[in-house]
């Protein structure tokens, strides 16, 4: 599968559908935040050479350290590239710098079937996620 | 201006959702849980939270950091297909959220893509009555609640019976008896989802998105009290052959 937008994988890897792209923060205009917590944010962001907004995923890598958890964060990478479907919110590219990992998502919105506030503070939203991440060389090498 | 994620809660304020949307919108989560599970993952989290609206108006479900894997990573990011009688049980904990969670989720037990069919069970009903079925004043009432089986089925005039009985048999404690524990197609094939042309489900008419329009002069306090513009958009119909 080409991947998307145009973007390649730096490490000239044509097996993962989701490119390990060259890019930084700064070539996105932050549109808005969708969601905070400790661990990790998502953000609206354009991608300012294509104009194509993302929900952009961005966890810290010292927490992913803390935690221990960076095998289940390149698992939850791997997982996500490997799985494409239209029902799914699926996983364009990614890319780091060093205090931080970017998973850039599609773009949906977000419904609430509830109709009380809901049990989901920013925290539970990306808690669950994104308390799974953690350090290491293979970090660096691999998302 | 359009806030289409707010759709639900418009509709959830107004009463349940109609059952062709909760049909609808049923079929597509079915449909991406059998991809899911084809690939054995199992999302362990599927909760509303974490199904999204594309402008379209079809889902989308997010969040895999939770996800429970039934085969080998390796397998999974190779795209190989999921043999159950190949791979060992595995056990499961307790990850998710409290209200969606499987007995067997709390308590340990053996994981497997009937983990998702529960929690489907309880999105679905909470799509027709509006709260999930299982819902505690604390995390462990709620865990209470789902060990004793202790939830509310409304009549049938909130429930119509075909929807009852498909929340009777995903909510099943043994997830060896639980609908959906021996392949997709025993959901697919239920009489709830009759009509259904599966292969055409992300061809079908999505429910058109509730235009919510703000009058002028409302106050940041009002929000929750947006009007719905103009009406044949609140029903949005969801088209099934029958």
């Amino acid at each position: 599968m080409a991947a998307p937008d145009g973007l390649e994988d730096k490490g000239g890897d044509t097996t993962v559908r989701a490119p390990r792209a060259a890019l930084s923060i700064k070539d996105f205009e932050v549109e808005k935040v969708l969601g905070a917590g400790s661990f990790a944010q998502v953000l609206q962001a354009k991608l300012n050479r294509t104009g194509k907004s993302y929900a952009l995923k961005i966890m810290d890598k010292r927490h992913i350290v803390k935690q221990g958890k960076a095998e289940y964060v390149l698992r939850e990478r791997r997982v996500l590239d490997a799985l494409r479907h239209e029902g799914l919110i699926n996983l364009c590219f990614t890319f780091q710098d060093p205090h931080s990992l970017y998973l850039g998502l599609e773009l949906c919105t977000k419904v609430n079937f509830h109709l009380h506030p809901v049990d989901l503070t920013p925290a539970s939203t990306f808690a669950d996620t994104c308390v799974a991440f953690a350090p290491s060389s293979t970090l660096q090498k691999n998302i | 201006m359009n806030f289409k994620g707010e759709l639900f809660d418009q509709i959830q304020e107004r009463g349940q959702l109609p059952m062709d949307d909760v049909r609808f919108y049923s079929a597509q989560i079915v449909l991406v849980l059998e991809f899911l599970h084809k690939k054995g993952v199992v999302h362990r989290d599927l909760k509303p939270e974490n199904l999204l609206l594309t402008d379209e108006g079809h889902l989308k479900l997010g969040d895999f950091g939770s996800v429970k894997l039934l085969q080998d990573v390796e397998m999974v990011a190779a795209g190989t297909d999921y043999d159950r009688s190949a791979e060992p049980e595995r056990k499961t904990s307790f990850v998710g959220t409290a209200e969606y969670a499987s007995p067997e989720v709390l308590n340990g037990g053996m994981a497997s893509t009937a983990m998702d069919w529960w929690s489907f069970g309880c999105l679905f009903y909470q799509m027709i009555v509006s709260k999930p079925p299982f819902r505690g004043g604390s995390q462990y009432l709620t865990f209470q609640k789902i060990e004793q089986m202790d939830y509310h089925m409304p009549g049938v005039g909130v429930m119509p019976l075909e929807a009852a009985d498909l929340v009777r048999r995903l909510l099943v404690e043994d997830p060896k008896q639980r609908l959906g524990y021996n392949g997709v197609e025993e959901i697919k094939a239920h009489a709830f989802f009759e009509g259904v042309d599966w292969l055409r489900v992300w061809e079908m008419t999505p429910p058109v998105p509730v235009e919510i329009t703000r009058q002028e002069g409302d106050s940041e306090d009002e929000q929750d009290f947006l009007e719905i513009a103009p009406t044949e958009a609140s029903h949005g119909h969801v088209r099934v052959s029958r």
